[in-house]
């Protein structure tokens, strides 16, 4: 009797403490929304959030019958900008570093489709006949220039910015571009649309210059609840989290990570965990977002599927991991492809297993979409 | 006798071409196209006119570079790709048929090279 009691409390014990991390992919399994979901490249531009969030919709979307992807990540991160811009919470106009949950919230406000928004991008392209990388070159210059002039006006009380300090604004980035871009590039096609654009602040701009068709009709999303919340101070619970999340809603959600641990793996970002208040992350921290696209339990505990958005090749974050790949000609999965197998031009990267102590280490909010 | 030589110099022709034949794809971007191919010696994609003449791409993995310092990354930027900006060379977001994105760096003459494998190259 003594041991069959001690038998039933040993148990009890054993399974309170172990993570429930019953296997889920939700890339390879059929249908999957992922399958008209790409793996992105957010390139040197810090809107990792953005991405996260539009993945994340998108899934949820497409899972309710929407026929293809709807958000463009940089307008994702438009939106985020242009309501923290009405809250005056952002004097920076700076889209680096954002918050996913809220993201979404502007998106349900604001959202234009990925079409339109890639479709712009590729009428100035031609309209200037430049390359996409000349154009985001230019656009990238006339906006720093014109945030400068905007916040000296704006702290002197200078005045309005005027159509002609436009044009002086325009052909100073005109000057600059002639050494970097193209000979023949026709930068005075673009003139007509920025001094057209009622604007004040940057990201105002940009969404004014990518996709005017989308300012008048704004098409709501429809999305349930969106939850984002710090993962647990205790960080033996931190994986039980994540995986009962995803088992709920039998939905991907994503995570707020310090993302040095992908190519350093015995890194730790989170310097110290507490109840009441929010994780002290390490100064070496490099906050990411990323969304986990599945897990599963191997010899190092529950594993976590990050589907990351740095390119669909073997970068060096995939260095040293299994992942998951997709044959490029049949669109057959490959569990547990690694960079020194399958690195062969043949296959693309969807996302890579990280291991639980290194999500403890490292992740600290979790945010997903649905009760 | 003679139809199975005829057989055979067939298959053997066949054969040479596949192994011959590079893996070339076309990726696009939201107003170019870049014809690309697998490069096994960089384990990366580079401009397809980069395997018929030398070009500033296929020079730059000829001798040992420099990897330069990269400031601290905020926002979650693709590491590879922020190399390529310190290294003063353009990146382009271009996708392939499946729409799946891969940055590229750009040289002065226009050739491009998937960041993975500037990325792994320097040191």
């Amino acid at each position: 009797m003594l041991l069959k009691f001690s038998f039933v409390l040993l148990f009890s014990f054993s399974s309170a403490w172990a993570t429930n991390c019953a296997p889920k992919n939700f890339i390879t399994e059929p249908n999957s929304p992922f399958q008209k979901i790409p793996v992105y490249d957010q390139d040197g531009i810090g809107i990792c959030y953005a991405y996260a969030a539009s993945q994340l919709v998108d899934y949820h979307l497409i899972k309710n019958g929407a026929q293809s992807r709807t958000v463009h990540p940089v307008w994702a991160a438009l939106s985020y900008a242009k309501e923290l811009e009405k809250k005056n919470q952002s004097q920076t106009q700076n889209l680096t570093s954002g918050n996913t949950k809220e993201t979404i919230d502007a998106l349900v406000k604001s959202n234009c489709s990925y079409d339109i928004v890639n479709r712009s991008l590729g009428i100035w392209a031609k309209k200037a006949n430049v390359t996409d990388a000349e154009l985001v070159y230019f656009l990238e210059t006339y906006i720093g220039k014109y945030h400068e002039l905007y916040k000296e006006r704006t702290s002197k009380s200078g005045g309005p910015i005027t159509e002609r300090d436009i044009i002086t604004l325009f052909n100073k980035t005109r000057v600059e571009a002639i050494q970097k871009c193209s000979w023949f590039a026709t930068w005075e096609q673009l003139l007509p649309m920025l001094k057209s654009l009622s604007i004040l602040t940057a990201p105002d701009m940009i969404a004014g210059l990518l996709a005017p068709e989308c300012t008048p009709t704004v098409a709501p999303l429809n999305l349930p609840k969106i939850q984002s919340k710090y993962l647990s101070s205790n960080e033996n619970k931190i994986l039980g989290q994540i995986s009962s999340q995803m088992d709920k809603l039998n939905a991907p959600v994503s995570i707020s990570y310090c993302s040095k641990f992908l190519s350093e793996p015995e890194h730790v970002g989170i310097a110290k965990r507490s109840i009441f208040k929010q994780p002290v992350l390490t100064q070496e921290c490099e906050p990411h977002e990323s969304v986990i696209a599945g897990k599963k339990t191997t010899v190092n505990g529950c594993s976590l599927l990050i589907r990351n958005s740095w390119g669909s090749a073997f970068s060096d974050w995939t260095k040293n991991k299994k992942c998951l790949c997709r044959n490029k000609q049949t669109g057959a999965f490959v569990d547990d492809c690694s960079i020194s197998t399958h690195n062969n031009g043949r296959f693309s990267v969807e996302g890579c297993w990280v291991e639980e102590e290194q999500i403890k280490k490292n992740a600290y909010v979790m945010t997903s979409i649905g009760n | 006798m003679t139809f199975f030589k005829i057989c055979a110099l067939i298959i053997c022709y066949f054969v040479s071409r596949a192994a011959f034949s590079a893996n070339c794809e076309t990726y696009t971007g939201f107003s170019q196209k870049e014809k690309v191919c697998w490069e096994n010696s960089i384990k990366g994609w580079i401009s397809k006119s980069c395997l018929k003449k030398e070009c500033k791409a296929s020079l730059f993995f000829k001798k040992p570079q420099a990897r330069p310092k990269l400031p601290v990354n905020s926002g979650g930027k693709n590491p590879d790709a922020m190399i390529c900006h310190q290294l003063k060379l353009p990146v382009v977001i271009l996708k392939d048929s499946k729409n799946y994105e891969q940055s590229f760096c750009i040289f002065d003459d226009k050739s491009v090279v998937s960041s993975d494998a500037i990325g792994r190259h320097v040191k």
